[in-house]
Order: C-alpha cells, then structure tokens, then sequence
C-alpha cells in the first residue's frame, strides 16, 4: 500500500510538472515544502489535544496583518511578531493553568478576529480576501526561500530533539520527573507552529491554514500505527492533499487552500475506511 | 551534605501548604533505605501526591527539608536514578500512536542524554525490561489497545528501561481490575526482592499493600480508637497490614485530636 502511495503521488507530481511552465510551479515547491513538517507540528498538536492551535495562531496571525496595512513598512515582518507573541501567550496560559487549554484557544481565535476587524475598520480599509482564502499568485519565490529555511530549522530541531518531543507529548509529568526540559519542548513546538502559519497563510489564507497541519495528522492517526509510521503517513496525506489540490486549482481555477483541505479530509475518510476493513 | 549510601530519601519536618495559612502537610519525616519496600496510605486529600511530588522534586516544601540520594530533589543531577509511574499514566490518549516499545523506549530518555539519538543497545534495554513484565509480546502493539493491567505493566517496563535504583508509583493500580492488582504486585514484590529495587508505593489501599511493604507509613491517618498507640498497633484494625511482617511507623503530631493517632514518623 505504500509503494502504491508513493508511486501515485510520485506521477501525479511528474505530470504536473510535464503540463506547467516551471515558473508557475513556485506555489507548489511553496506547498510542497509546507506539506513536508507542517503535518509533523500538526500531528504533535493533535496528539497533545491541541488540535485548534494553528487555527487560533492563524486568527490571532491575521491581526500581524491588519497592522501591516496600516504601518506598511511592518507588512512584512508583523504577521511574524504577533504569530510569536501569540504562542508564547497560549504557552503562557497552558504552563499556569489560568484557563483550560481548549478555552484558551477559543478565547484567542477569536479575540484575534475580533481586534483585527476592529483596527482595519476603524482604518477605514478592509481585510483582503487573500489573507482569508490565501492566493497561489501571492507566493513568491522570497517565500519559497522562506518556507525550505524553516523547514530545514524544523528539521534539525526534530532530529535534535525528538525523543524528547514525543516523551512530552506522552506523558509531561513523567517526562519532566526524567529531567526531560518539558517548557522548553513546549516552547520550541509553539515558535515553530507560529511562524509555520505565519508563512502558509499568504498561499493557504487564515481560515484553511489550520486544517493543512491538522487533517493530515488526523488521517495518519486513522492507521493505529507506531509513532514513527503515523508521522511518516501524515507527510505523505499532506503531499498528496497539496499535490492534488494544485493539480485542481490549476485545472479549474479553484481556490488553492480550499483544494488542498478537500483532498486532506478524502485522505482522511480513506484512512478511516482501511481502519475498518483492517479492523484495527 | 555527605550521601549516606543507606539512606535513598530522607525527609525531615517537611511541610507544604498551597497557600499560607492552608497546610496540607504536616512536619512529614521518615526515611526510606536501600532495598526498603515503603508503602505510604492515606485516604484521599491526605497530600500523599503532594509528598510524592516533593520527593520527585516538582514541588518545594514550603519548610522542612526532603533530600533524595543526599541530593535537593529539584536539584538532582541524575535523574536517571528514579523510575517513575504516576498516578495519570494511564489517562493518556487511548489513540496516541505508540507501540508498547516506543513508550518503554521513552525511559531510556534520561539514560541516552539530550541530543543523543536512541540506540540498538536502548532498544534491546527496552525490550528486556518489557520481558520483565511479561510482555515481550505485546512490543509492537499500539499500548492504547493494551488491557489496563498491561498498560499498567507496559509503564512499570518503562520506569524499569532507566535501570533505576529507586522506583516511585503513586496509586500505580487505580482503574485496573483486582486480578491484574495482584499480578502487579507480585511483579513490585519480584522487583524487590531479587532486583533489590528500592520502592516506594503510595496507595489509599491499605489491604493489598500491607502483604507487600516491609515499612508502612500512614499520611494524616485519622484512625478511631480509644486506647493508646501501642494497643492500636496490636488491635485489630491493622491486622491485615501486619500479616506481612511489616512494620508500621508510627508518628505523634504535636497536636492531634483525642483518640486519634497520626503515623508518619520512623520509631
């Protein structure tokens, strides 16, 4: 089933490459990259029971870019220091215990729709679609370099630390009774969610970018495999999902991130239908 | 302070109140020595956690002093030398993706050290100690889909995969059936005596522990009786605990209510 998996998406990807000028090929190499950690960072979201974290981060992320209309010179980098300031309130929150986790993301998803809508209007601007529903016209190849750069700090940080990620995610308490450093763990999962939705919301938009990191987990997790295998799994749903929904939006014009969260969640059913007639 | 080699943990005067005015924990002192099977009961809100949570070092006594190997316990240096099963080792996500391997594997963390990968020696360190409690088989299965009993056990290997010299269980069998109880605690009776484990064991179940432990220590026992300590010991009430050759430690607070008998206290 995997060689299948991996031969299906492998000559879907060779034949989109066959049918499109290479330039426009930038948003997939973008999605490509994404779809490569952002499901490891989902996956380990969602088995800490964190699931609406990149959606909250990606809300409170749209307020960076209200302040960017309005202080232009900041467009670029504020999205990136509210998504930062964010994760680092939220791990507030969860380390202290103030409020119960999955309030706490409620409260903040949409406190930062609520402050965002506030500023622009009262700026008399509007919030662009694009920043709702994401554009593939809007990544650049300046994004592109972006995206392949954190993935590769996200790949060092995962190899680095592993063990110790997967031992926080299990069970905190124990971990940190080991001397495993369980804040800093925290800390360093919640700076890369932020600034990985910081980076997909301009192709992907606020609203979907969520569901990019959370669905493919979710479909992985369908299998009852080992860890090593459920991550493994949540990569290759991510790339089809990006594969396939590129192969949409260009065929019939339909909206990218849309595309790409369709296709996850039919990864997603397949996954639950094989559990069933695996009876796992 | 020199590490006396008999004494694994020390606890002198140790209080701890979570707010001022509010203690929960009363001048606790008592010593748990090398090889010493040491079981804490208290009923429920008796702060056995919380002691629990002082040795481990994630809690400060608010006075009073708690060492472990010698050492402060937020300051231990090798933690390595404490196995650990809490009490929520079994609330974990029934569909975390992780066989019973991979979560055994996670006691070898503190062993391996930061930044170091695991490797086939770890591996064949976790698979040993899954042997030990009986489930080598079960090394590739997801441990949500695991009985309660075996999770149980599945824990019990990964504390074990550290090579610990002491192990800490907090209510280790809460939510597992009487059958697996009993398997359990003959496995902690084994670790005992042929592993010469130190352990302490914290539980509200005074009938299954008092066959086990060579040392018992009540936490805020407020027992009933109208004669004096010793009668109280000889009665009986505690009986059962005194079947397996244990000895009770009694302790006298310097304030108790008549006809009640608080034992925290090595005699």
């Amino acid at each position: 089933m995997c060689r299948i998996m991996k031969a299906v998406t492998t000559t879907a990807i060779i034949i989109i490459i066959m049918t499109i000028e290479f330039a426009t090929l930038i948003p997939l190499f973008a999605g490509c990259a994404l779809a490569l950690y952002a499901p490891v960072i989902g996956a380990f979201t969602v088995i800490r029971r964190y699931s609406l974290m990149a959606d909250t981060l990606a809300h409170v992320t749209l307020l960076g870019v209200a302040l960017g209309l309005i202080f232009q010179p900041w467009a670029g980098a504020a999205p990136f220091i509210v998504a930062l300031a964010a994760a680092f309130f939220l791990e507030y929150l969860r380390e202290f215990r103030r409020v119960s986790g999955d309030s706490a993301l409620a409260m903040l998803l949409t406190v930062g729709l609520a402050a965002s809508i506030v500023i622009v209007s009262a700026a008399g601007k509007d919030i662009p679609e694009e920043a709702l529903f994401g554009s593939l016209e809007a990544v650049t190849i300046g994004d592109l370099g972006r995206l392949v750069a954190l993935g590769l700090a996200a790949a060092v940080v995962f190899i680095l630390f592993w063990k110790e990620m997967v031992y926080s995610s299990f069970d905190e308490e124990t971990a940190r009774v080991q001397g495993v450093p369980v804040r800093t763990m925290n800390l360093i999962l919640m700076v890369m969610a932020s600034l990985t939705v910081a980076l997909a919301i301009r192709a992907v938009g606020v609203l979907l970018v969520g569901s990019l990191m959370v669905i493919p987990a979710n479909a992985a997790l369908q299998l009852g495999l080992s860890f090593r295998q459920t991550i493994f799994w949540s990569i290759v749903f991510s790339l089809i999902s990006v594969g396939v929904g590129f192969a949409l939006t260009r065929m019939l014009g339909a909206n990218f991130g849309g595309s790409v969260v369709l296709v996850a969640f039919g990864c997603f059913l397949l996954a639950m239908a094989s559990r069933r007639l695996r009876r796992v | 302070m020199p590490e006396n080699n008999d004494a694994i943990i020390e606890a002198k005067d140790a209080s701890f109140e979570y707010r001022p005015g509010e203690r929960l924990l009363k001048s606790v002192s008592f010593r748990v020595e090398r090889g010493d099977f040491f079981g804490i009961i208290g009923t429920n809100g008796s702060g056995k956690t919380t002691l629990l949570k002082m040795i481990l070092g994630l809690l400060r006594p608010s006075s009073g002093e708690i060492r472990i190997f010698g050492e402060d316990p937020s300051a231990l240096g090798n933690r390595g030398r404490i196995g650990y099963v809490s009490q929520d080792a079994l609330r974990f996500d029934r569909n975390f993706p992780a066989t019973a391997l991979e979560v055994v594997l996670m006691g070898r963390i503190t062993r391996a050290g930061l930044l170091k990968r695991i490797t086939p020696a770890d591996r064949k360190k976790a698979l040993s100690a899954l042997k030990e409690v009986g489930l080598a088989a079960y090394a590739d299965r997801r441990v949500g889909n695991l009985s309660g009993g075996e999770q149980q056990r599945v824990m019990i290997a990964r504390a074990l995969a550290g090579d610990p010299e002491l192990m800490i269980l907090d209510e280790p069998t809460l939510g597992v059936d009487v059958n697996a109880e009993a398997e359990f605690y003959s496995l902690l009776k084994h670790l005992n005596t042929d592993h010469k484990m130190t352990l302490v064991v914290v539980t509200h179940d005074i009938d299954i522990i008092g066959h086990q432990v060579n040392k018992l220590m009540c936490l805020h026992c407020s027992i009933s009786t109208h004669g004096s300590p010793k009668e109280f010991l000889e009665g009986e009430a505690l009986h059962v605990a005194a079947a397996g050759s244990v000895r009770l430690v009694p302790h006298h607070e310097s304030r108790h209510h008549d006809g009640d008998h608080h034992y925290h206290h090595d005699d």
